[in-house]
């Protein structure tokens, strides 16, 4: 588990005595624990290089103040018409090449807001901004939802709320086979566990840490026994010689393990990334196949040539349209 | 190149034998002693001091960018036993209270503690951090030639409530350092294999230069291009593989043409 390999906590002062700091410190048994003012004394500093720091990430407990739940991007979303993220941490377990944090952040710790009160009341408040009207929230931008959930104890802390709140919808983004916190509760029908896939040879080549496609397959099967909606997002989409059969693999094996009955909702993204993101990360990994061949910046993104982007959308989207209802598809791609 | 800062001639002996390190004949307002892998300055006490040495000792280097830099030194504290050393995981520089947290992304050799910068020796030793006179100074210096992760403060206690400052002589302080030679050289063998990682050859554009004018702008773009095809191609291109070509803007075009034939595989 990530967590023990965790030695070293920074603590805000402001959060040092709430009883959920002390529980996840609890929980890190003997990890050392350094006090600090405000988290971004730790994080993000100048000259912080991620890759070093993702040799051995510390734990940052801190509030967050403001914007805890934010517009999400335009095309983002599965079918609601209004849609908000949010992070209650930044920064993942998980080692993905792709990962478009090492562009955004200096520092590879892992910062957990744990005023998640203010979470909640926030939520509250763009519920009352849209009444009668069904309202998401999706988890998982900054971070993945579940992978530190046995530390942070997220789930079961966010999920009464949403259950007692039909019109309050929640998606759960993950990589993460972290599910005890869902099972050992009721499913609720306004909350979507939703997995992120790319084929087996892009995952053995630039996910490191992230558990196989056979675990996250066996772990949502046994959420869909238990009654809780899921969700599939093929995002980023990567391109390969054989990005065809590679794709055709992969949502084989998928769908012959998940039922179309469990299904909620089925997206795909393309891989882009902001110049910026991209320069940094390509000169925090010079030697990266993925950042060194023919991407270009188009209406100021890093992304495939549009040929490449169009043929692999279309393609992905072909093969889910045979495989799964058209009601559940949400290709989330801006075509250019 | 490792760079070793600290505060006293007498700090300084006991590293200078370990590592074979030689003083430099060169006349400067800094001693300097070095050998081919470690660089060390003597900076004289005070913050004022060692930030001047630090950024003397990264100038007479060339300003090598993303090097392992370590402040060793003695520093007090209230009852950390005499002899005992700390690496620091938090830096306050008490004259402005600003704070500092090193990166620690390797398994340190010795305990970590709070170190606390001050103008003046602090007899009093309150709380539970060592008092130092250089350590702030240093690593606000230190931390600007490149990745913070290779900048680290490692103390040795040298006075606490029982055995106060004034019984510390030069003997004293050379066999407390003495002492922790071995943290020293794990420090050092951490912190140089971050610096690897970092290690970086920028492709060479001599060769292309002569084919062509280039602009700043496009002699970076040149250099980004020689970059992501070595990687595609697994070798450095020589402009001699290019058909002839009239000018930067053409090379660079017919470089941008080869980086698409190769794809966008991972």
């Amino acid at each position: 588990m990530a967590s023990r390999s965790i030695a070293r906590v920074y603590v805000e002062t402001e959060v040092a005595s709430r009883p959920r700091a002390l529980e996840i410190l609890d929980r890190l048994g003997g990890a050392e624990r350094v006090e600090c003012s405000r988290y971004t004394e730790v994080f993000n500093r100048r000259a912080q290089n991620f890759r070093l720091q993702k040799l051995r990430p510390a734990l940052i407990l801190a509030r967050k103040h403001r914007g805890l739940v934010l517009p999400a991007p335009p095309g983002y979303g599965v079918g609601g018409r209004r849609n908000f993220y949010f992070s209650h941490m930044l920064n993942c377990v998980y080692d993905c090449r792709y990962c478009f944090l090492q562009g955004m952040y200096r520092s590879a710790n892992y910062v957990v807001f744990v005023n998640y009160e203010d979470f909640l009341a926030a939520f509250e408040r763009r519920l009352e901004e849209a009444p009668g009207e069904d309202v998401w929230f999706f988890s998982g931008y900054d971070c993945d939802s579940l992978a530190l959930d046995s530390l942070t104890g997220f789930v079961a802390e966010f999920l009464p709320f949403f259950a007692e709140r039909p019109r309050a919808w929640l998606e759960l983004r993950t990589k993460s086979t972290q599910i005890r916190g869902l099972l050992d509760r009721e499913p609720i029908p306004n909350c979507v566990v939703a997995f992120s896939f790319t084929p087996e040879e892009a995952h053995a080549r630039l996910e490191r840490g992230v558990p196989s496609i056979a675990r996250r397959l066996a772990a949502m099967t046994e959420l869909a026994t238990r009654g809780w909606r899921l969700g599939v997002r093929l995002d980023p989409l990567l391109w390969a010689e054989d990005f065809a059969d590679q794709y055709r693999r992969l949502l084989d094996r998928i769908f012959g393990a998940v039922s179309p009955a469990s299904l909620h909702s089925v997206s795909l993204g393309p891989f882009r990334l902001p110049p910026d993101f991209y320069r940094r990360m390509r000169r925090l990994m010079p030697e990266e196949r993925l950042f060194a061949g023919a991407l270009e910046t188009v209406e100021g993104m890093v992304s495939y040539p549009a040929e490449l982007e169009r043929e692999m959308t279309a393609f992905v989207t072909a093969e889910l349209e045979r495989r799964v209802p058209a009601d559940v598809l949400f290709p989330c791609v801006e075509t250019r | 190149m490792t760079f070793l800062v600290v505060a006293l001639q007498s700090e300084a002996r006991p590293l200078v034998g370990h590592f074979r390190l030689s003083g430099t004949d060169a006349p400067g307002p800094y001693r300097l002693y070095r050998n081919d892998r470690i660089t060390l300055v003597v900076s004289g006490i005070g913050r004022i001091a060692c930030a001047a040495a630090t950024a003397y000792a990264f100038a007479r280097a060339g300003e090598p960018r993303n090097q392992p830099w370590v402040n060793i030194g003695i520093a007090g504290h209230a009852n950390i036993a005499l002899g005992s050393a700390r690496l620091a995981h938090r830096i306050v520089d008490r004259p402005t209270e600003r704070a500092w947290y090193p990166s620690l992304v390797f398994e340190p050799p010795v305990a970590t503690a709070e170190v606390v910068t001050v103008d003046r020796p602090e007899l009093d030793l309150p709380g539970n951090a060592l008092f130092d006179m250089e350590a702030s100074a240093f690593f606000a210096t230190a931390s600007r030639f490149g990745a913070v992760e290779l900048v680290q403060v490692l103390k040795v206690v040298s006075d606490n409530r029982e055995s106060p400052v004034a019984k510390i002589d030069k003997a004293l302080v050379s066999r407390l350092i003495e002492g922790h030679l071995e943290s020293v050289a794990a420090i050092l063998d951490e912190t140089e294999a971050l610096a690897l990682r970092l290690d970086r050859r920028s492709p060479d554009l001599t060769e292309w230069r002569r084919t062509a004018r280039f602009s700043v702008s496009q002699s970076r773009r040149l250099a980004e291009l020689l970059e992501r095809l070595e990687v595609v191609e697994k070798r450095a291109l020589s402009p001699l593989e290019l058909p002839r070509l009239e000018g930067a803007r053409e090379i660079l075009a017919a470089l941008e043409r080869r980086l698409r034939l190769r794809g966008a595989a991972y």
